[in-house]
């Protein structure tokens, strides 16, 4: 038997590696503190080792330079957020990709630990708005990490799966709320009785999560500590991270109550600091009204009312603050489905879904009775035409988003100018018409051996294929001439040198 | 996951009605009751593109433009009141322009109307121009030419009289080209007008009214209207007035557009008032005027301060010295005071055109040296022997 494969929640704040055994029992592992919750946070240490975690978290004040967090909000790109310079320790750039391979190594690591042996296959999900590049980087910081990426999937997919909502009775239409630690995503899936689920909408906000409701707790703490002892807690780390700490704490409490206390040591006096629920969704209530903005949206955009939704999954830590229970018992008028490990609740799903993928599952389990899931054009792929009088270039999509994925089709398409004799072939990622809300994905540029008439008929074929390559193929529609080809296939921000560079940097390195 | 076509639409025509407001908002086709949760959805759809995904920074000023463009239009359905300033600023940010390319002569026409209607008159002219050169002496060019110039006098501030006089010699040559119809003669008259040819306005509205079956259309007439008042013919502008608007009588802008000529008229022609039969011919004009502008929001306010003036000028207003009507009156037991204010008093145009010297300056002051006559007198200042910035800081008009 070979060892189960691995469920990695890679979050933006924490991340979570769970596994299902053959009889469909599924475990979260710990690491070495006994701590499930492992927060993607890393401190590249000055002897040149790397602490992953916990204590790299902490370590956050003493180091900051030395410390790097949320970088899952740029995976695909070179930095961390827009306009941000990238993130350098001793000389050497760290993209969001290369530090996600480091986290998945801690992950690796502890499932080792576990088992007493290596596992190396694994299903990582990522947040359902990601696109290819970000897709492709996290699979590619799997590979980094030494790990056989079986699957990318959606965190909401991961979710439902991880509730049983695959093996419910009735058709049904599921709203999952995930308001995780960085980031908050609100998917629309219509389910079936024979287990299928499809993403019909989602939503979200790519920058809002429980850090920053954290931070505005934060930001009243330190008002209280500049009228009461002059300090400013900028100026001091130590303080500003035991603020945090005391933020986070603060929040945790007032899920449970109506009012919190905590102290604060400030200069050797302490602070005492109080706030109450209602305090604590006023600092907020600007970013509630975000939120509440999603869900809606995601509702909009499913054309779906509040009381369509049959069942509601709320998972992600700040999916805890009441308010959040609140606003959607409000608009679905539905009790939501919380566990009581719902940090924990993405990273068990993809552990299920590893576990239906690796086959070792004993038959009469009552997950291996599941369908299989079905892969899907997480976004829609569209190509560049023009069209109109003045002309215009505009997004045609020809896979639409949720297209089960492999894929082939044809579609017809006309010369744009009168004598043209150059095709140029733009594949986008998005739905939107509009070309500047759309991502390029890629494009190249063909010739006609003739220069071809207004109208002249073209022939494009496309395939998407499993293992997420993007053919295209242009004919001529008279003579079926091959006038142009793209082919496009991510695998990173890295080059082949670089992520070698990362690999053996990991090899060397100790990652604890 | 198509999006309603109305959510993801930042159409909105340059002066948008409410009927086009509403329609932004997808009502119809969506009942009317839906209106306020509609504005919410399209602001939601509109604020997520930048809060769900990384997208680029011509993506988020846009984004940006669309949310000030919602909350303009928003308040424009719900309120009545349009920022149109901002309305044509954040049009202008979001609105694609691209380089408009004529491919045969029998689009051309199409093509600049629908530029026109898009409110890109620029582009519209920069086409027209290409064509000229691409189809040179071909009638169609040069009457397509020509009506963008036509169009360019009467919409932009910064049109010049190059502009203009090109824009006449390239419709003379299409028209003498065979291109005769309403459209040609009617950018050659308005041309002419703007060029202040009156003569050649009328000389051409006559070939017109010659060449086409059917005599003047409404719009003729009231060009016609336009060159009689350029040439401060009153009886002639009264009558083609009339029959403008008397032939179609729903075409607001048409009123709009007779009611200001009349205005002309009296500005440029008839004020200041010097005589009994002016007062009367300026009350003939304005009363038509008020008529023509009747329906037409715009214009009736324009002609509104004519209309009080036409009733204030022939009131009579006490003109002698005020101490010596009290004691005449007092001396008299009151019995001499209707005698007296008939035997000095003077009708308000008479005390404006006048000026201040013959009587005494507060009797002035209230007579004259307010909005309405100063106003209305704008243009005719010049014809008095005073000047109202001698007595007040703000006045005059036109």
């Amino acid at each position: 038997m070979s060892t189960p494969i691995l469920g990695i929640d890679l979050g933006t704040t924490n991340s979570v590696v769970a596994y299902t055994d053959d009889a469909g029992v599924t475990q979260v592992i710990t690491d070495e503190n006994g701590d499930r919750i492992v927060p993607s946070v890393i401190h590249f240490q000055s002897g040149g080792d790397v602490v992953v975690g916990r204590h790299a978290k902490q370590n956050a004040s003493v180091e900051p330079d030395r410390v790097a967090k949320v970088f899952k909000r740029g995976m695909g790109t070179p930095v961390f957020q827009d306009g941000a310079d990238p993130f350098a320790v001793d000389g050497k750039t760290w993209t969001p990709e290369a530090l996600s391979a480091i986290v998945l190594t801690k992950l690796a690591g502890m499932a080792e630990q576990h088992f007493g042996e290596p596992a190396r296959r694994a299903v990582i999900t990522v947040p359902y708005y990601f696109g290819e590049p970000e897709r492709a980087a996290t699979r590619s910081a799997g590979g980094i990490a030494g790990l056989d990426v079986l699957q990318i999937v959606n965190e909401p997919t991961a979710a439902a799966i991880a509730h049983g909502i695959d093996q419910g009775a009735a058709d049904g239409v599921l709203l999952v709320f995930d308001l995780g630690g960085g980031t908050f995503d609100v998917t629309v899936m219509r389910y079936t009785a024979d287990g299928s689920m499809d993403v019909i909408a989602s939503a979200g906000d790519r920058e809002l999560g429980g850090a920053d409701f954290d931070e505005a707790i934060a930001k009243r703490i330190g008002d209280v500590v500049e009228r009461e002892s002059g300090l400013d807690v900028k100026d001091d780390p130590y303080l500003l991270a035991d603020t945090y700490a005391l933020a986070e704490e603060l929040k945790k409490e007032l899920s449970t109550s109506q009012t919190a206390t905590k102290r604060l040591p400030v200069a050797g006096k302490p602070i005492m600091f109080t706030l109450t629920r209602a305090e604590f969704e006023g600092l907020i209530a600007d970013r509630v009204e975000l939120v509440e903005d999603a869900v809606l949206n995601a509702l909009d955009k499913a054309e779906l009312d509040g009381s369509d939704v049959d069942t509601v999954l709320m998972v992600g830590g700040s999916s805890r603050i009441p308010l959040f229970q609140e606003m959607i018992r409000r608009i679905t008028g539905r009790d939501p489905q919380l566990t009581k490990n719902l940090d924990e609740d993405v990273a068990r799903g993809a552990a299920m879904l590893g576990a239906k993928l690796g086959g070792d599952l004993d038959p009469r389990s009552q997950l291996a009775q599941r369908p299989q899931p079905k892969d899907a054009a997480s976004h829609a792929l569209g190509l560049t035409l023009v069209r109109g009088q003045p002309q215009e270039q505009y997004n045609q999509v020809v896979i639409p988003e949720g297209t089960p994925i492999p894929h082939k089709g044809t579609h017809m398409l006309a010369a744009a100018s009168e004598g043209q004799t150059e095709l140029e072939l733009v594949l986008n990622e998005g739905r939107d018409e509009d070309l500047d809300f759309v991502r390029e994905l890629g494009k190249s540029t063909g010739r006609f051996s003739r220069p071809v008439r207004l109208g002249h008929p073209l022939r494009c074929e496309l395939e998407y294929t499993a293992d997420q390559l993007v053919e295209v193929h242009v004919y001529d529609g008279e003579t079926s001439e091959h006038v142009c080809e793209l082919r496009v296939q991510h695998s990173g921000m890295l080059s082949p040198e670089e992520k070698e560079d990362a690999r053996s940097f990991l090899a060397k390195a100790e990652v604890r | 996951m198509a999006a309603a076509a109305w959510i993801e639409s930042l159409d909105v025509p340059p002066r948008p009605t409410p009927q086009d407001a509403r329609a932004f908002f997808g009502v119809p086709p969506d009942p009317e009751a839906k209106l306020d949760a509609n504005i919410s959805r399209k602001r939601r759809s509109w604020r997520s593109k930048t809060r769900e995904r990384r997208v680029s920074e011509n993506a988020a000023r846009k984004v940006e433009a669309a949310l000030k463009l919602i909350d303009i239009l928003a308040t424009f359905v719900k309120r009545g009141v349009l920022e149109e300033l901002d309305l044509e600023r954040l049009r202008e940010s979001f609105v694609e322009a691209p380089e408009t390319v004529v491919g045969e002569l029998d689009d051309l026409w199409r093509i600049v109307e629908e530029l026109v209607a898009s409110g890109r008159l620029d582009e519209a002219l920069r086409v027209a121009n290409e064509a000229r050169e691409r189809f040179a002496g071909t009638p169609t060019a040069n009457a397509v030419f020509g009506w963008l110039a036509a169009q360019a006098s009467r919409r932009g501030a910064e049109t010049t009289d190059v502009l203009r006089r090109e824009g006449l010699a390239a419709i003379r040559e299409a028209i003498g080209a065979g291109e005769r119809n309403a459209d040609t003669y009617m950018a050659q008259a308005v041309l002419q007008i703007d060029l202040q040819d009156g003569e050649g306005a009328l000389a051409t509205l006559r070939e017109a009214q010659d060449a086409i079956s059917g005599g003047l259309t409404p719009w003729m007439s009231s060009h016609k209207c336009e060159a009689h008042a350029l040439l401060g013919q009153t009886p002639d502008a009264i009558s083609s007035a009339l029959v403008a608007v008397t032939d179609e009588t729903t075409d607001l802008a048409l009123r709009s557009n007779t009611a200001n000529a009349l205005v002309h008229l009296v500005r440029h022609s008839i004020l200041p008032i010097a005589s009994r039969q002016e007062l009367a011919l300026y009350r003939d004009v304005v009363d038509v005027a008020a008529w023509c502008a009747s329906g037409a929001p715009e214009a009736e306010d324009f002609v509104r301060p004519y209309r009080l003036w036409a009733t204030e000028a022939g009131s009579r207003v006490y003109a002698g010295r005020l101490e010596l009507r009290t004691i005449g009156a007092v001396l008299t037991g009151f019995l001499l005071l209707p005698a007296l204010n008939r035997w000095r008093s003077k009708p308000q145009w008479r005390i404006f055109r006048d000026g201040p010297g013959s009587i005494p300056p507060e009797i002035f002051e209230l007579v004259a040296l307010r909005d309405v006559p100063l106003y209305v007198h704008g243009d005719a200042m010049a014809k008095l022997g005073w000047r109202p910035d001698e007595f007040v800081r703000a006045g005059g008009g036109g």
